[in-house]
């Protein structure tokens, strides 16, 4: 197999250098906008053919980060001022990567950046212009964003642009071309966000969209980024030991008439941190009253972890973590580590999940060294039940899985990692930790029990592969045969084989792991029995199953026409010609193939193949042939007998018949010598 | 009490033995006979022929004396069969005594006389009716079974034909699996 280049100079070419798309806009790929562009998605011209004159820009996604479907989707629905909002959307043949690349149409801000994108200094904006035109319209944007449940993960100053050229109305920028908070940095990050790798931050919610608002009003404020200078690991130190505000603020001065707004949207605990309609209250002038977050349990005494003393079970399992995990677990068997966790500490929700922790099976195919890492993760998650899923080398929300998985596909990583998370249970050792008890986890918990059913099926349709569909909806097929063609949707699907084939890039089997999965999830039609035929053992049945699944294809979503795909399984339709006994039905099977060729239709040649008619005709005359040809066997057996006995039963009946003959004519010399010599 | 009687080694029992396998005698009508029973059976045809010719010679010589000559070949056949029916015998004694018939009613009407016989056997055509019709009848008896033997063989030989054709069709239809 070789993957070849997979842009159709042929489609959807647009007049120019540029490709259409969905007959709508022309993407001029020769007219970047260096100023409109995200940091994972350059920007081009796009023009409206239906009404010229517009001014709309594509974003061209980087093919090697999933974009989020469910943002665009629910934007679309939205169609809110406030934010980016996608146009169009759809995979078009971009000729410059030499492949189909996922575009998004939007409507140019009239305004420019808050910012460039490097988020390096910005002039300070005063206190009111900066409540006015920046964190008012926001509020109001992510209202209309929580009502879809979106959040919006990418406020930062280089992603805010302006709706008005006199840079009054503050929009949000593009939140969709790339995994949630991948772009964001760790300032902007809560410390859950932060701890996270940065594709698998997950969607949150809206909650992490008013922490990054509150930093966003320190670093308008000062006009350089809160913590400059220092490294991710300090930065998220610092929040975690002395608290974001602090840690934030540090020695900046903060106007008095945003102090309020700042610590109720920096406070760490969710549940503590101020809500929108909290902000809404203090944009109209009134008090909110300060809502207590539960109080940081810090024990009297630090454990000391390679010279660094841990006071908070956070603190601990940020440090822990940054050990190499046969270290760490070491420290977590001690007794020290017993000791201060029952007395030092005294937190008795820890306590009780630390035991959990170590009380819940651990199997691992990684042997010892992988339970230990298990045992780790959970202890971890013990320590800090709000931080995300840490495990060896990987750290993602709960909610970031699917893009760890489709990240670790599309940049062909090491699929180990995620799969042990799954295998470990770990996200629903996390969804257990949270303590909510509410249905949202156990809905979770129940999805992530499923998820790895699907992992642990290896037959087609199932594995891996189906758990990355199913966690990222809006991934694009990631099979090797057509990955480059960009198929997010089951009608582009046969007409991306097609080209596969026709490329040579397939020259077996059309259908591999990632497409049945692909499938299967996307078209719930489709019978799981016709998936398992794939990998059956008989060719022909492989064969046959393959035709069937690309004819539902083809009758359900098209293209009518495909030739290449077609001579494919002429080419392979011997071994299924073979099923049949009968030569002659063969022959004559083989016969009218070139016609039905001809015909490009799936359905027809599957018909054609596999008719239970003739199999039905053929295996009973097959029988009657068997029994026929048993007959003639034992016809043989007695005529073999027969000439066996010949010699003896010719001998009984000639001497018989010599009497009987010699009897008549001596019969007739009797009565004749009576007659002549007169004595009758 | 008194045991039951032990079954004498011998005593015809029900069952085992009862069903007789076919022999291909049994397909032209005779019953099989064992080699004691149809010496026995020639024994008697030789003591019944024994004593008609003593009867006949008590009341007509040249007539025996005539048959006696006549039926040295059936004598002969008598000597040689050893088949279970005396096929030869009944073959060759029945052309044999009727070629006979002719010359002994001549005698017996004519010239009853021994020099009658004489004059009869000195004739070559005598010679050549008598004895022709009784090798005729040892002819028949050996050229029949070969015969016989001839058409049935071809007869099964065109079935054998026929069912290897038809397998050989088959398994060109069908392949070897038409065979398993």
């Amino acid at each position: 197999m070789s993957v070849q280049p997979q842009a159709n100079p042929s489609m959807s070419a647009a007049a120019g250098a540029g490709v259409r798309l969905k007959d709508r806009f022309d993407i001029q790929y020769d007219k970047p906008l260096p100023g409109l562009r995200s940091p994972s998605a350059p920007a081009f011209v796009a023009e409206d053919i239906r009404a010229p004159g517009g001014r709309y820009f594509a974003l061209i996604c980087d093919p090697k980060m999933p974009p989020r479907i469910d943002a665009i989707r629910k934007l679309r629905r939205l169609r809110s001022v406030g934010v980016l909002t996608p146009v169009e959307v759809g995979a078009v043949d971009w000729a410059p990567a030499n492949r189909r690349m996922f575009a998004v149409v939007c409507e140019q801000p009239l305004g420019d950046r808050l910012a460039g994108p490097a988020d390096n200094a910005i002039d300070p904006w005063g206190e009111e212009a900066l409540v006015a035109h920046i964190v008012a319209p926001i509020v109001h944007t992510l209202l209309d964003l929580e009502r879809e449940a979106l959040s919006h993960r990418s406020i930062r100053p280089g992603n805010i642009f302006f709706r008005d050229a006199s840079r009054r109305v503050a929009m949000l920028g593009d939140c969709f071309t790339a995994p949630p908070g991948l772009h964001q940095s760790v300032v902007y990050e809560t410390i859950e966000g932060a701890l996270a790798q940065s594709h698998t931050r997950g969607a949150g919610s809206t909650a992490q969209d008013l922490y990054a608002l509150g930093v966003l009003v320190l670093h308008l404020l000062s006009g350089r980024l809160p913590c400059a200078g220092q490294t991710e690991e300090k930065v998220v130190e610092d929040k975690i030991k002395r608290g974001s505000f602090y840690a934030l603020v540090s020695e900046q001065r903060v106007p008095t008439g945003l102090s309020e707004l700042l610590r109720g949207l920096l406070v760490d605990e969710p549940q503590a941190r101020w809500r929108l309609g909290d902000i809404q209250m203090w944009l109209d002038g009134r008090r909110i009253t300060t809502k207590q977050a539960p109080p940081t349990i810090r024990a009297p005494r630090g454990f000391v972890v390679e010279g660094e003393s841990c006071e908070t079970a956070r603190h601990l399992a940020l440090v822990l973590d940054m050990q190499q995990p046969e270290a760490a677990g070491r420290i977590l068997r001690s007794q020290d580590f017993e000791t201060w966790i029952t007395r030092t500490l005294g937190d008795k929700q820890v306590v009780e999940a630390i035991n959990t922790a170590f009380s819940t099976r651990s199997e691992s195919a990684a042997g010892a060294s992988g339970q230990n890492a298990q045992l780790v993760s959970r202890v971890l998650m013990a320590l800090d039940p709000q931080a995300p899923i840490r495990y060896r080398d990987a750290a993602t929300a709960v909610d970031g899985l699917g893009a760890l998985l489709a990240v670790t596909m599309l940049n062909g990583g090491d699929l180990m990692l995620p799969s042990e998370i799954l295998s470990a249970r770990l996200p629903q050792f996390w969804c257990l930790r949270q303590g909510s008890g509410k249905g949202e986890d156990q809905a979770t918990i129940r999805f992530f029990d499923k998820m790895l059913r699907f992992q642990d099926d290896k037959r087609p349709g199932y594995g891996i592969e189906r758990v990355a569909y199913e966690m990222m909806p809006g991934l694009h097929c990631l099979s090797p045969f057509i990955e480059g063609r960009y198929v997010d949707e089951m009608k582009d699907m046969l007409p991306a084989i097609e080209f596969a084939v026709q490329a040579k890039t397939i020259d077996v089997s059309p259908v591999d792991r990632h497409i049945a999965a692909f499938i299967a999830v996307h078209e719930t039609e489709i019978d799981d029995g016709l998936l398992y035929t794939l990998i059956h053992a008989d060719p022909a049945t492989r064969v046959i199953g393959t035709l069937q699944l690309l004819a539902f294809l083809q009758e359900s979503y098209g293209p009518p026409m495909v030739p290449s795909l077609i001579q494919l399984f002429g080419l392979q339709a011997k071994p299924v010609i073979e099923r049949f006994k009968s030569r002659y039905t063969r022959t004559r099977l083989q016969a009218g193939l070139a016609e039905i060729l001809k015909e490009n239709s799936l359905r027809k040649l599957a018909d054609y193949l596999d008719s239970a008619d003739e199999q039905r005709k053929d295996a009973q005359r097959f029988q009657r042939a068997r029994l026929e040809f048993q007959q003639m066997a034992k016809q043989l057996e007695k005529a073999d007998q027969q000439m066996e006995d010949l010699n003896s039963t010719a001998k009984l009946a000639g001497h018989s018949v010599a009497v009987k003959i010699a009897s008549l004519i001596s019969s007739a010399i009797v009565a004749v010598t009576l007659f002549a010599m007169g004595v009758l | 009490m008194a045991r039951p009687p032990v079954p004498r080694v011998g005593t015809v029992k029900s069952g085992l033995g009862a069903q007789k396998k076919a022999t291909p005698a049994d397909a032209d009508g005779e019953r099989p006979k064992t080699p004691g029973v149809a010496k026995n059976s020639k024994n008697a045809t030789l003591v019944l022929a024994i004593v008609a010719m003593l009867v006949l010679a008590l009341f007509e010589r040249p007539v025996c004396l005539l048959l006696v000559l006549a039926l040295v070949p059936t004598m002969l056949a008598w000597l040689i069969d050893d088949t279970p029916g005396q096929s030869l015998i009944r073959t060759v004694a029945s052309l044999n005594l009727a070629s006979s018939l002719p010359f002994a009613i001549k005698l017996w009407h004519e010239h009853n006389s021994l020099d009658q016989v004489f004059v009869f056997m000195s004739s070559e055509a005598t010679w050549v009716a008598l004895y022709g019709a009784a090798v005729f009848g040892w002819m028949l008896y050996y050229l029949a079974p070969a015969l016989i033997s001839a058409v049935v063989q071809r007869r099964i030989e065109r079935l054998r034909e026929t069912a290897i054709e038809r397998q050989k069709a088959l398994k060109d239809e069908w392949g070897d699996e038409v065979a398993q």
